[in-house]
């Protein structure tokens, strides 16, 4: 064997100097910028989450924060209290109905109106429908239920007025049980159709449009392009969105609830948050509302890992 | 260039945020507070109470924004000059009082008085017990309420006093009715139940507001036990609205009387005839007082307040219109009185444990100087004589208009009951206010000479006790659950939801879900209260 000596020297691949104080010192600014933010989640998101631990603690609020660890342990005593509650049953699934109901109408509704909106060729008339349909957004739930109630209101409300004009009778919406779900639903989508189409809008405006002119030069019609076009170049978007609202399931909007509940209608109206509330919030137990808020969002995490495992399995975005 | 925006723009931002965090010491200027919660006497600063004023108190029309900062100061030299003691008030929105001062309490600040129920706290070490210091600087608060004997509720079982009271029992659940509509109906004021009823079918027929428009009846929302329960019921059960005595000597709730059911169904009858509007369970008091105000109510179960308040208000625009109730009481299908006393709510005037010997003595000093005499109530609770009130000599002379305490406020003169720590029956009934036309002002009427009616009353079982709330919670597991059952299914039976036929499994599911504990814990501590 021989051995042939040369100058070769072989160059081990370089360590990155490139850390993270390298990256600080070049776009520190940003840093900065991003700092208020960071300060704000780790103040009020991150570090409240320690008192979490009142779940299960008999915790009285009037010897401050310092005193969680000093309190009565009393470990499952609040979830027990919960679903030892006749009502445990029928308030979750109050909740997941009306959850349910929000998401299979309300889901849809922002997609097909930022659908629609894509469609519209007069700018002042696709302005003007955007922005009618954002302020309801902006409208807190007390002036919404207000307005609801003048509209739907047996004395002399406007919707019972033109029942009555048809010959009809006029029908007590607030007090009945058959109509009471869907008035939450339908004031939630007219609440919220405009602003969650935005996310929607601003997706539809990267889509090509070389796609769309092709697709009309093959004698795609308007529906046809929103199918096969508009609809799957969406569907990133729809699938995070949808994860993130599945995640939400076990919150039942409890400013609008708690604003439209009537004693009639408790059977399908009363929801977890109503009811911890009422327990809870008013009579300062607020351990107790604490282990139900605890248990809601357990299962809203369960729900966001499941359903984001199914969309990556469907091949579409997930939330990561 | 662009690096330097962005190092304003961050800079800005910070400003703003830290900006925003800082507490805003001119708009608290009125309210301020001793935060070292440790302000004694150095000997040359006074002492410094502060007291959260969730009375109740000083809600009329136009206190939405609370006194002025001169009203306020003005009031508070005056106490500050007769006792020594420099009072600071904290006078919440009444819609968050309870989570506000939760918070005040948890974060340490300093809150020496406050009104709420003594139960909540006397267990947790959060209040002091008063003999002692009511025995030596409260002499005149233990004689003024020991005349509307109401000790009874602030005493624990081993008679140690945890608060100052607020409340004794009163009668305010009348049933009043219109008196031009009755005049129209050739009707008197009634005075049974046959008669009243009579009243509200006649009025429905006769529909006096126009199209449709008159309601005959209402009362205040929510549940039967809100309004309707307090003023009636008396009319078809022995003890009215009120827990019993059963002949085994447990006490037994009210929805277990005989002739409950009959009430129930008297209500229901009304409901399926119209005389009940549909929606009357969805109104809260708001919306009562809003129809009462509008004209279209004919007769109303409410709270006083809603009636004593609000008719003024109905009469800008019917000026003939008002509501009278009966003189001696109204007479129900079983014979007897109707209305049940209110008990009144369990809120006292509350001292902080954190508070020493010192600052208590202070405080103490302070709330029998309220409770010395009505002139220093009126102080607290109207503001300072020429300033924010006069003695009102357009109807009476001086001599009687001092002598009767016959006052008027001065308008827009910022004053709103933020230091009215006496307020209370005992000097809210000696004030007299007439309008401009002679007659007495109709709140001032109830205060003077209806609260304490008691003849047209039937009085409540246990008025002068004070459960403990904890202890309920504790061996009530399914307190929460009976209190729920209970008003929802009183709604569908009077709504026509379900059917009275039930009413016995309806007795059966409470006892179902925990009933007896109810009927023990009741009984024991009914029992230990009463020894």
């Amino acid at each position: 064997m021989r051995f042939i000596k040369t100058n070769v020297t072989i160059k081990f691949a370089e360590k990155n100097q490139k850390g993270f104080l390298y990256y600080l010192k070049k776009n520190g600014i940003f840093y900065l910028m991003l700092l208020p933010g960071v300060i704000y989640f780790l103040v009020f998101k991150i570090i409240p989450m320690f008192g979490i631990i009142i779940a299960f603690f008999d915790y009285k609020p009037y010897f401050g924060i310092k005193s969680i660890l000093s309190t009565e342990f009393v470990g499952l005593k609040w979830f027990k209290k919960f679903f030892d509650s006749i009502y445990a049953e029928r308030l979750i699934l109050n909740t997941l109905k009306i959850s349910v109901l929000k998401l299979f109408w309300g889901f849809p509704a922002p997609i097909i109106l930022a659908l629609l909106l894509n469609e519209i060729n007069n700018k002042w008339f696709k302005k003007s429908v955007q922005t009618i349909t954002y302020i309801p957004h902006f409208l807190s739930w007390v002036i919404v239920t207000g307005l609801l109630r003048q509209l739907i209101t047996t004395d002399g409300g406007f919707i019972n007025e033109i029942i009555k004009f048809f010959g009809g009778t006029p029908i007590l919406f607030l007090g009945s049980t058959t109509y009471f779900k869907s008035l939450l639903v339908i004031s939630d989508i007219w609440k919220s159709v405009g602003w969650g189409s935005i996310v929607y809008l601003a997706a539809v405006s990267n889509i090509d449009q070389e796609l769309y002119e092709a697709a009309k030069v093959d004698g795609a019609g308007i529906l046809r392009r929103m199918w096969n076009i508009t609809l799957p170049n969406l569907y990133p978007i729809i699938s995070i969105m949808l994860i993130m609202r599945i995640g939400d399931l076990m919150d039942g909007n409890f400013e609008q609830t708690q604003l439209l509940l009537t004693s009639q209608v408790y059977s399908v109206g009363d929801i977890i948050d109503t009811y911890v509330y009422r327990e809870g919030i008013i009579n300062l137990n607020y351990s107790y509302s604490m282990a139900v808020s605890l248990f809601k969002s357990i299962i809203g995490l369960i729900l966001v890992f499941f359903s984001n495992k199914s969309a990556k399995l469907m091949g579409q975005e997930g939330i990561w | 260039m662009k690096r330097i925006i962005s190092i304003i723009l961050a800079v800005c931002l910070f400003t703003a945020i830290s900006g925003c965090s800082q507490n805003d010491k001119s708009n608290d200027d009125k309210n301020a507070l001793t935060t070292s919660g440790t302000s004694e006497n150095t000997g040359t600063e006074p002492i410094t109470v502060v007291i959260f004023n969730n009375s109740g108190g000083g809600t009329g029309a136009g206190s939405e924004a609370g006194s002025t900062q001169e009203a306020y100061k003005a009031v508070q030299e005056v106490i500050f000059q007769e006792t020594g003691v420099l009072v600071e008030v904290i006078k919440p929105a009444s819609t968050d009082a309870d989570d506000k001062l939760a918070a005040m309490l948890s974060s340490g600040e300093q809150i020496d008085l406050w009104w709420g129920d003594w139960s909540h706290y006397a267990e947790d070490g959060i209040i002091q017990p008063l003999n002692e210091v009511l025995e030596v600087h409260g002499k005149d608060v233990l004689d003024i309420w020991e005349q509307w004997d109401a000790w009874g509720r602030v005493t624990d079982s081993k008679g140690t006093i945890w608060g100052i009271p607020r409340y004794s029992q009163f009668a305010s659940y009348f049933t009043h009715v219109r008196t031009d509509w009755l005049k129209q109906l050739n009707m008197e004021v009634p005075e049974t139940f046959e008669e009243f009823e009579e009243y509200l079918y006649a009025v429905k027929e006769l529909d006096p507001a126009g199209n449709g428009q008159t309601i005959p009846f209402v009362f205040r929302g929510g549940t039967v036990a809100s309004s309707v329960e307090r003023a009636l019921l008396g009319g078809f059960t022995q003890f009215g609205a009120s827990k019993w005595v059963d002949e085994n000597g447990n006490v037994m709730p009210k929805e277990l009387q005989e002739g409950y059911t009959d009430f129930i169904a008297k209500l229901a009858q009304w409901y399926q005839d119209g005389i009940i509007n549909s929606e009357n369970f969805s109104w809260d008091p708001t919306t009562v007082r809003e129809y009462i105000a509008s004209g279209r109510v004919a007769a109303a179960s409410t709270y006083y307040t809603d009636i004593s308040q609000f008719t003024s208000v109905m009469q800008e625009n019917f000026p003939e219109a008002d509501f009278v109730h009966y003189e001696t009481g109204m007479i129900g299908p079983n014979g007897e009185l109707c209305q049940t006393l209110n008990a009144g709510s369990s809120k006292q005037l509350l001292i902080s444990s954190k508070c020493t010997d010192e600052r208590l003595a202070a405080l103490m000093k302070v709330i029998n100087w309220c409770f010395a005499s009505w002139e220093n109530y009126q102080i607290c609770n109207s503001g300072i004589e020429g300033v924010h009130w006069n003695y009102d000599t357009s109807v009476v002379d001086l001599e009687t208009a001092k002598k009767d305490h016959v006052v008027t406020s001065i308008p827009n003169s910022g004053y709103y009951a933020d230091f009215c720590i006496s307020i209370g029956l005992p000097y809210e009934s000696q004030g007299m206010i007439y309008n401009t036309d002679g007659t007495r002002n109709k709140h001032s009427l109830y205060l003077s000479e209806y609260l304490d009616d008691f003849d047209t009353c039937k009085e409540t079982v246990d008025a002068s006790i004070t459960y403990d709330s904890n202890a309920l919670s504790e061996n009530i597991p399914t307190l929460t659950d009976i209190e729920t059952t209970i008003n929802e299914e009183m709604v569908k039976f009077v709504t026509g939801q379900r059917d009275l036929s039930t009413w016995d499994d309806f007795i059966t599911t409470l006892y179902d879900i925990g009933l007896n504990d109810w009927i023990a814990e009741y009984t024991r501590q009914y029992n230990e209260l009463t020894r």
